[in-house]
């Protein structure tokens, strides 16, 4: 299982390498969501190269939803970055997967979905766009997540298992729109977080970029507790980028670089859970849990 | 060219109401693989009498199978899918590619891809094309700009929705309700956590109290007459789990609007607006027709009162005491002034003379939920009529 961390700043990769990560990913101005270090096309273009000469493996993930009015952009994008021979493109919206086929290069396709890849049957489709990589989607029980894994031998697969997971995406921009209904200045660098009224135990962040607004978790996600099942099964392991200081997230890919988690949850277990890996969401309204 | 009014229902009931008031075709969802598990009273043979409804007016049915299943889900599936092929439903409505792929294989089923999976251009509707569905329910989230330019790119039928609640977030992305209340948004068990009052922090302080994620019921009524000469071939009605009255409105309105603009006739929307606000319970917008606006949002209060309370239907008209037969549905009592609609005529505003029970006797109200009463009523009216109070 090879370790895939978000780059944040372009003088960080050779210690993201040095802790343990096996692939880096660098997000788009336009076509990323949440990013972390949005780079315009020839930014990421140099990204990709200064990647390669490490060297070390290199993705860039488009992870907004496609619309009509962003396909030209889109594709003169994806013509220009696949130049660059990146070593995947990590796409949400199926659109993508479609394009690359399109142009000749499915194998460059990683499917990252977030909720649609849930079954042992989810990904069979792909093959006809001849995409072999997917990620696993984020709700799903451990049991659910082996069946799956098991079977589909020939896609290599991989999970979003550490950090801050988004739970919600809208292209609706919440707080600006909600600062522009209260005659409020909207500060876009400002951390936000919301509350429900009669719950003020979880803080769920708040993120608005030009795609709209994706709203987190209130505790960020850790596998430490399952990481050897995922060791022998997946392909890739994705660790998030967003809520978490420098520090905590070169941390977190030494500690599975290194299989030595202790320090890590003895120093951040409070801000952590293992989500639904062991935790059944199927729940209909009326029916016991 | 003249696009479909596709109405929803959560019963049989609705289905007889959304097809009288103007309905061309009528979606449902069984309790398997649908997103509204819990509004569905619908089981196989109630599937079959659905489409016999539909088919002996010259209408359509579609059912729905666009959960995003987990592996207990598809138990049953090409069982199902058979079941619902040999009740000859015109179409399912389906997210899932495996599901898409069933439904494919077993053949008679015309496909429609959900607007769970958000498809927001060309590229994906030819690519849903190709893989055989002949309609894609397009995302929410296309502005009419958008909706015009992607129209001239593909052949695929394309509905879009029209009316009633709104997903805050892309369908199909949202895990609020499983993190939150541990209910699978994507597999019928939405708890609307969208919906809920949150208090907005900023830099870890309390900043505001009346922050809300959820957007206005969308209305477009100002866009039908656009997105018909765009070539929109159908129109989509949220609901199925709203009131039989506000299916009827609903849709009533829409239909007048459509045929109104074929017509060329005068079209004032004032008139329409006024219509739906007859039986609409929740503030409504422009939806993301004109982009990501303020107008689209939620803020406030959540509820408003319909202008107009639904107190009856009408099972029939007795010609020699002429008299309306009334299938209570809230409490009115002589003297309220009422409001008559039927599927066909227009509406007639007269007071409750009196009101008798079926067995003669002078009631000083109608109180009892589905209480058979009488009214005297100097004309004819249809069954599936309905009364409504006209607010003071």
């Amino acid at each position: 299982m090879e370790i895939v961390a978000i780059v944040k700043n372009l003088s960080e990769i050779d210690e993201l390498l040095a802790l343990g990560a096996n692939t880096l990913v660098f997000e788009s101005d336009r076509f990323s969501r949440s990013a972390v270090l949005p780079l315009s096309k020839d930014k990421l273009i140099s990204a990709i190269n200064t990647t390669k000469a490490k060297p070390a493996k290199v993705y860039i993930r488009l992870n907004t939803i496609i619309k009509e009015s962003d396909l030209d952009e889109l594709k003169v994008l994806l013509d220009e970055i696949l130049e660059a021979e990146p070593d995947g493109i990590v796409f949400h919206d199926l659109t993508i997967g479609v394009i690359l086929n399109k142009m000749g290069h499915p194998e460059k396709g990683i499917y990252q979905p977030g909720t649609f890849n849930t079954h042992k049957h989810s990904l069979a489709f792909l093959t006809n766009l001849k995409i072999e990589r997917a990620t696993i989607s984020k709700e799903i029980t451990m049991d659910k997540l082996v069946n799956l894994i098991k079977n589909n031998p020939r896609f290599k697969l991989s999970l979003i298992g550490h950090g801050s997971i988004d739970m919600f995406y809208s292209n609706r921009k919440m707080l600006s729109l909600y600062h522009e209904y209260k005659g409020l200045a909207y500060e876009s660098d400002a951390k936000y977080q919301i509350a429900e009224k009669s719950r003020h135990t979880e803080f769920y962040p708040l993120i608005e970029d030009q795609s709209g607004t994706s709203i987190f978790r209130p505790k960020k996600l850790h596998s430490f507790k399952v990481i050897d099942t995922f060791k022998a099964l997946l392909f890739e392991f994705f660790i998030e980028r967003n809520q978490m200081t420098d520090t905590e997230y070169y941390q977190a890919i030494k500690a599975y670089a290194s299989g030595d988690y202790f320090d890590f949850l003895r120093q951040y277990n409070d801000e952590y859970d293992d989500g639904v890996f062991t935790d059944e969401t199927f729940l209909r309204k009326g029916e016991a849990k | 060219m003249r696009p479909e009014l596709l109405a929803p229902a959560g019963d049989l009931e609705k289905v007889k109401i959304a097809f009288l008031y103007g309905a061309d075709s009528v979606y449902i969802g069984a309790k398997m693989l649908s997103l509204r598990a819990r509004a569905s009273d619908f089981d196989l043979d109630s599937i079959k009498e659905a489409v016999a409804i539909a088919h002996g007016l010259g209408k359509k049915l579609f059912v729905t199978t666009n959960i995003v299943p987990h592996d207990e889900d598809l138990e049953g599936l090409d069982e199902y899918l058979l079941a619902l092929a040999k009740s000859e439903v015109d179409a399912v409505i389906c997210s899932d590619p495996y599901i898409i792929s069933k439904a494919k294989a077993i053949g008679g089923l015309k496909i429609h891809v959900s607007t769970q999976v958000s498809t927001a251009n060309s590229v994906l509707c030819n690519y849903y094309h190709e893989s055989g569905a002949s309609r894609v329910v397009l995302a929410r989230e296309l502005t009419i700009a958008e909706i015009a330019a992607l129209r001239k790119l593909t052949g695929v039928e394309l509905e879009v929705f029209i009316h009633g609640g709104m997903c805050a977030s892309y369908s199909g992305r949202c895990t609020l309700s499983n993190i939150m209340t541990g209910r699978d948004a994507n597999r019928g068990g939405c708890a609307h956590s969208c919906r809920w009052e949150y208090d907005l922090y900023k830099n870890n302080q309390f900043f505001k109290d009346d922050f809300q994620i959820a957007s206005k019921d969308l209305e477009a009524l100002k866009f039908i007459p656009k997105l018909i000469d765009i070539g929109v071939d159908s129109f989509k009605i949220e609901g199925r789990m709203k009131s039989l009255h506000y299916i009827a409105t609903v849709v009533r309105t829409y239909r007048r609007l459509i045929d109104d603009h074929l017509a060329k006739r005068k079209i004032d929307l004032d008139f329409y607006y006024k219509e739906l606000s007859r039986a609409e319970n929740r503030p409504f917008g422009p939806g993301l027709f004109e982009g990501s606006r303020v107008e689209s949002q939620l803020y406030g209060t959540a509820q408003k009162e319909p202008s107009q309370e639904f107190v009856g239907m009408v099972l029939g008209y007795d010609l020699e005491a002429k008299e309306a037969i009334i299938e209570q549905r809230n409490h009115f009592r002589p003297h309220d002034r009422v409001e008559m609609i039927s599927p066909a005529g227009d509406e007639v505003t007269f007071a409750v003379e009196w009101i008798k029970s079926e067995s003669g006797v002078l009631l000083d109200a109608a109180r009892h939920p589905l209480e058979i009463v009488r009214i005297p009523l100097a004309r004819p009216v249809e069954a599936y009529s309905l009364l409504r109070k006209v607010s003071s």
